[in-house]
């Protein structure tokens, strides 16, 4: 009570205003999203000699697909035969077209068994062996 | 932070905020009408009537911002009627169109004398049961008693932050008297509604984190510890309120009146602040 009488009710929540802020800023938001993140191969960060014929995803719980997209090492989004599929199921495999030798980029997105968005990316390099 | 989780945060946050508030201060005007002089109870009908205003769009806003999410195509993915369809048949678009029903009842109840107290109950039951629909809530084997007391939680919780406007509005009139009898009687709710909301939000945290150490070492924990901690300034600044200020008021005292809305002032900044805090809590993070 003394405490709060002796500091003005501006400077109490400018405080409290950065301890939230800290907080926020501390624990990295994004990466702590709601459901734990898939099993994926090709695996994170991996590097292979041959393109992959697919991608396969597999969650915890079944989830439904909404987007997802691949992306070369300019950016540009690789076209896939299926960006969604809406059914509710834990493992998704996802056929892939021919693919050069570079760095790829994979953006998932899902509805949870729990009604949030999720979402997450991986990548993986072809590089042939010479 | 993304435009679109931006977005969410900010549309959560209204959402939230309004729509509990907005039961809170029907409850307010129901529970302290006989207290109240003709021009606070019209001053109390305009501030729940903007609160729904508030809260209606803001529930909708909610659904689009997950659609956007769920899209990965910036704001504009949000206009994508086939995961409207997903949603709105799934647990994120029944919370949503659950706290819309409680927001109609309470428009209703806010228009009609006599429905009054039936649409408080059934609608700001609706809200209160509505934010459990998505969430951790609905994990494991507890789902319905964990759904339970996070409706108790939020039920106490809209009664307080519901309050403050019209108690703020009310503390700048003139008759100390009867301002300082209004006090009395909400620090006398207040007190059963905070052990309330204290017993179950502590329950649930209990049960979420699975014991002390993850309040500290989980991302999770951290942020509900910030929440923690601005509830407990929370309740110093209400404690101030019930056994310093109030009393003074009664007593007649200059300047009480002025002390009491700047300490209610500071309350309604904190409920904010608690209210992002939820916001983020419940959009980024997980319990371990």
């Amino acid at each position: 009570m003394l405490i709060i009488r002796s500091c003005t009710g501006a400077r109490v929540l400018a405080a409290a205003l950065v301890l939230l802020a800290a907080a926020v800023l501390l624990s990295g938001a994004a990466a702590y999203a709601h459901s734990k993140a898939p099993k994926v191969t090709p695996a994170d960060g991996s590097e292979l000699a041959e393109a992959p014929r697919e991608l396969t995803l597999t969650f915890e719980e079944a989830v439904r697909l909404t987007s997802l997209r691949l992306y070369d090492a300019e950016d540009d989004e690789v076209a896939l035969p299926s960006k969604r599929s809406l059914e509710a199921v834990r493992e998704r495999r996802v056929p892939l077209p021919p693919l050069g030798a570079g760095r790829y980029r994979v953006e998932w997105r899902v509805l949870s068994a729990d009604g949030h968005p999720v979402s997450g990316a991986f990548h993986f390099t072809i590089a042939p062996a010479p | 932070m993304s435009s679109v989780e931006a977005f969410n945060l900010v549309a959560k946050l209204l959402s939230y905020g309004a729509a509990l508030a907005a039961t809170g201060a029907l409850s307010f005007m129901v529970i302290f009408r006989s207290l109240l002089v003709t021009a606070e109870v019209a001053m109390v009908k305009r501030h729940v009537a903007v609160l729904l205003a508030v809260a209606v769009p803001a529930s909708l806003a909610t659904v689009y911002a997950t659609v956007a999410l769920l899209n990965g195509a910036g704001l504009a993915g949000g206009f994508d009627s086939e995961l409207w369809a997903l949603v709105a048949r799934t647990a994120a678009g029944d919370s949503a169109w659950l706290r819309l029903a409680g927001l109609a009842l309470l428009l209703a109840g806010l228009l009609m004398a006599r429905l009054r107290l039936p649409a408080l109950l059934t609608g700001g039951l609706l809200v209160a049961l509505s934010f459990g629909l998505v969430g951790h809530v609905q994990d494991g084997p507890n789902a319905l008693w964990l759904h339970a007391l996070l409706t108790l939680h939020l039920a106490a919780v809209a009664f307080w932050i519901g309050s403050l406007w019209p108690l703020f509005r009310v503390a700048g009139t003139p008759g100390a008297a009867r301002v300082a009898a209004v006090m009395r009687r909400f620090g006398r709710i207040a007190a059963v509604s905070v052990a309330c909301l204290l017993l179950a939000g502590i329950v649930l945290a209990a049960l979420f984190l699975g014991g002390i150490v993850p309040l500290v070492t989980t991302p999770y924990g951290r942020l509900l510890l910030v929440k923690l901690a601005l509830v407990a300034l929370l309740l110093g600044f209400a404690a101030l309120n019930k056994w310093r200020l109030v009393p003074r008021l009664s007593a007649g005292e200059a300047g009480a009146a002025l002390r009491l809305r700047r300490s209610i002032a500071a309350e309604i900044a904190l409920v904010a602040l608690i209210l992002l805090a939820t916001a983020v809590l419940t959009s980024s993070f997980s319990p371990p």
